[in-house]
């Protein structure tokens, strides 16, 4: 153990070393190409009643910073017999995934050369008026120790691009879009062409077609990736069990064993799976599970970090995470998805009279009205996709949503965005994974 | 070869607050330097975050010169400048702590219905900028935040509110009154029919994000801008003026941006009463599209300077609220979450908490509510100004108000 903890109080040190690409063109011209590398260390004393945090670039300073922060706490005899030191972890072990393909040992040219070899197929797009490639990789490995004994390594990493561009055609028609590639490692970023034209393809036709939306409420069919923020944002956020710390009324609402959803709803969370959400071992040292949300439409679990699982009496999750060395771990998500069901995409337009099939969004966001901004959308008529509408904003209820969808296909696939990532208060962004299958929910305000 | 550094410091007390009460104090100092180096027309930058041996920074920027990234506009030069106002008051983070948490014991004993939670924060910051040209700019400021979500504990939402107060000091009375504004009117609950009325923003102007995106200087200058070859045209209404501004007592904003560049008076007009005069951009992107530099490059300490929103500030109306309005009930929205603009310039958004608002005062709590209008009509025939006051004696916070749609798309949570 590199560091002498002080007696009857609680100590963790989680250290990040970090190394970080980011590489952007506008057009042809090379904007910004930045490596940035770095070890820094989050240091947090708890005495029972408060914590105690500091943060520190300087290695050498933490045991003084740890010395520094117990004069502060007040010493606890009794803390050991407290539900939340339980809940902290006293695992050891070395969790390494990605040796061998560190993203810090590929050469920045071959990262450049990665973007370069995207360029044709913006270049010369009539429509396309503006277009800017970025790169973004990051290689960490935490460590962490804590007075329990706990004595940890892991790894992380992401690497991927996307591809911005604007639209614009006569009658002041405008489209903003993207495409990206996120994978775990460099040599994954391969074998994206045809999807990439044929978005292209796509919102050229778009950008000339598309039509004001009717404002109304409709069944709105949510493409896979959609799927996937809907889990995220209507649900995902209210699972989150810190906001219940000490909250009655929420716990009742979210009480554990209500049925909230149709039969064949089942929403997973894991941090076990690699991806953007990969999290082996959270920022408290606890290891990844993998939990069932919702099962069969019924709420079976939450995410928690060691104080909320002391707080509701439950197991800790693994989701205690840090966007980075200067921030305490919160409870944050991982990769959230929904399971397929049994029914087809094609099943689910053939069902639909008059409804909004969502493609793609810019972004979304949940409070207790959800919100998916979509950047591209379309009437569906008479079971059959019919023509591209502009929609600002697809709303609803999440106290309700859960219970209006009554249809899910069986074509699950899991997104991996490169640029932006999950926000909460302060903390943002954090890389998260999420997905699921196409699904209808009814009931939905289109405007 | 020219030098620069770019450096923020910053020396912070957070108290995170769960349940009225401090949950955890967290002290921090950090330093993050990044030097750039320019050569032939082209930037190199490395960083650094803590102490910092400069010849490996410089050989880092180097290396990232030969990348030859183009930055022909020329860094800052002979100009110095320095701002103070970390010494406008005197806060041991002794004093910070035992204020904080008198100010929280003020709200769960006059508002024990309601839980506070989130941070309070005492960050004393240092932005400067100087290089081999000649620049030497620096300006420090020190504030206390506040800001504190507000639940009812019988609410079924994650958060009802949220109170915020900014201030050079610790004014508990001030802020106590700022962040339970609406907490004595919350179990009103009163209903507005669906129609067009005035809707005021005092926390988030998202209602901006068109301009954010569309007058940005490349955005513009590439014709991907729904403002793109409209320059000097009047678009919007003739008491709506749209500026930079970077006053550093007024606004708690750093007076200089990434690329040091000063604006005259700290302030530069981007439409004026109505007339597109120019996009905002950064010193690079106005040289390549041919528009004035307007102070607005921003970034990270290691970042090639880029084109960026910070200082983006409607003009104020030089009225109250209360004048502004002139007696007319309005929706005073806390939390729209999650709206945007069609890229034709529609808004829609959901509001998850609205309380009514007239003459300076909130009456009570509105059901979820929808608003709506576009970019044209909100600046244009149904804006209505930004106040000259705030929701405190020292926030930097002012109400932006327009005539909008508004619909009850639920009931009160």
């Amino acid at each position: 153990m590199p560091y002498v903890f002080p007696e009857r109080l609680y100590t963790d040190v989680r250290i990040e070393h970090l190394f970080s690409t980011k590489i952007a063109y506008t057009f042809q011209t090379l904007d910004e190409c930045k490596v940035r590398q770095y070890a820094a260390a989050f240091i947090r004393v708890y005495d029972g009643a408060r914590w105690y945090y500091a943060s520190t670039s300087d290695l050498g300073a933490v045991q003084a910073e740890i010395d520094a922060l117990a004069k502060l706490a007040a010493k606890n005899d009794g803390l050991k017999d407290t539900r939340i030191f339980q809940n902290f972890s006293a695992n050891k072990g070395k969790t390494i995934a990605f040796a061998g393909c560190e993203v810090s040992n590929v050469p920045l040219e071959d990262k450049i050369s990665l973007l370069q070899s995207v360029m044709p197929f913006l270049e010369g797009n009539a429509h396309i008026k503006l277009w800017q490639l970025f790169y973004i990789d990051e290689y960490k490995v935490k460590e962490f120790y804590n007075s329990k004994g706990a004595e940890l390594s892991w790894d992380y990493q992401r690497a991927g691009f996307s591809a911005h561009f604007r639209m614009a055609a006569e009658e002041d028609r405008q489209l903003r879009e993207s495409y990206q590639l996120g994978k775990t490692r460099f040599d994954e970023l391969k074998g994206f062409e045809e999807e990439l034209k044929a978005l292209l393809e796509e919102c050229n036709r778009y950008l000339l077609e598309s039509e004001a939306v009717e404002p109304g409420v409709y069944p709105v069919i949510l493409a896979p990736m959609v799927t996937g923020v809907f889990a995220h944002e209507c649900f995902g956020h209210k699972s989150e069990s810190d906001f219940m710390i000490g909250d009655e009324e929420t716990k009742k609402e979210w009480a554990l064993g209500k049925k909230v959803g149709a039969e064949d709803l089942t929403i997973v969370e894991t941090g076990q799976e690699l991806g953007m959400g990969y999290v082996p071992f959270d920022d408290e040292g606890n290891a990844a599970t993998k939990t069932y949300l919702i099962r069969n439409g019924t709420l079976t679990g939450r995410l928690h970090n060691a104080a909320s699982a002391a707080d509701l009496d439950e197991a800790v999750t693994g989701n205690a995470r840090a966007v980075s060395f200067e921030f305490e771990p919160i409870v944050r998500m991982t990769s959230t998805y929904i399971e397929n069901g049994a029914k087809t995409f094609d099943q689910l337009i053939a069902e639909t009279d008059n409804g909004i099939y969502v493609k793609d969004i810019n972004h979304g966001s949940g409070m207790s009205t959800f919100t998916l901004a979509p950047s591209r959308a379309y009437t569906v008529k008479n079971g059959r996709i019919d023509k591209p509408v502009r929609v600002s904003v697809v709303s609803g209820n999440v106290f309700e949503a859960l219970s209006h969808v009554d249809g899910i296909a069986n074509d699950k696939k899991m997104m991996s965005f490169v640029t932006g990532g999950c926000g909460k208060m302060d903390q943002y962004p954090l890389p998260v994974g999420l997905g699921g299958p196409h699904m209808r929910i009814q009931n939905m305000q289109v405007q | 070869m020219t030098k620069e550094l770019y450096r923020v410091r910053s020396k912070k007390t957070v108290l995170s607050v769960v349940n009225s009460a401090v949950s955890a104090v967290q002290k921090s100092s950090t330093v993050k330097t990044g030097l750039r180096l320019y050569d032939n027309g082209c930037i190199g930058v490395a960083g650094a975050i803590g102490a910092y041996d400069e010849n490996r920074l410089i050989d880092h920027a180097k290396q990232m010169l030969t990348f030859k990234i183009p930055y022909d506009c020329g860094p800052a030069a002979e100009i110095k400048r320095s701002v103070d106002l970390a010494d406008s008051f005197t806060l041991d983070e002794e004093d910070f702590v035992k204020s904080s948490e008198e100010l929280l014991a003020m709200l769960e004993k006059r508002y024990p219905r309601f839980a506070f939670s989130h941070k309070i924060t005492y960050e004393e910051s240092e932005t400067s900028l100087q290089n081999s040209c000649g620049a030497d700019l620096v300006c420090r400021d020190k504030a206390v935040q506040a800001q504190l979500l507000i639940k009812h504990k019988n609410s079924k939402s994650l958060m009802d509110s949220v109170g915020v107060d900014v201030m050079r000091g610790f004014d508990t009375d001030s802020m106590f009154k700022a962040i339970s504004e609406t907490c004595a009117c919350y179990e009103e609950k009163i209903s507005v029919p669906d129609r067009k009325m005035p809707v005021v923003m005092l926390l988030d102007h998202s209602v901006l994000h068109k301009f954010y995106s569309d007058l940005n200087g490349r955005t513009m200058g590439t014709g991907a801008s729904m403002f793109s070859g409209k320059l000097g045209q009047k678009l919007f209404a003739d008491h709506f003026s749209l500026n930079i501004e970077r006053f550093p007592r007024e606004q708690y904003r750093c007076f200089f941006d990434a690329e040091g560049t000063v604006l005259p008076n700290d302030r530069l007009s981007l439409i004026e009463n109505g007339v597109l005069k120019t996009p905002f951009s950064s010193k690079k992107i106005a040289k390549e599209y041919g528009f004035a530099p307007t102070g607005s490059a921003g970034g990270e300490y290691d970042s090639v300077p880029d084109t960026s929103i910070e200082g983006l500030q409607v003009q104020s109306s030089g009225k109250t609220i209360s004048d502004l309005l002139g007696g007319r009930k309005a929706v005073y929205v806390v939390f729209a979450s999650g709206g945007d603009f069609t890229s034709q310039g529609e808004y829609a958004s959901p509001v998850q908490s609205a309380f009514l608002f007239e003459k300076g005062n909130l009456l009570g709590r509105l059901p979820q509510l929808s608003i709506s209008s576009s970019i044209y009509d909100m600046f244009g025939a149904d804006f209505i100004g930004l106040s000259s006051d705030g929701n405190s004696p020292h926030t930097p916070l002012r109400y932006l108000a327009m005539d909008m749609d508004v619909a009850t798309i639920g009931d009160w949570l």
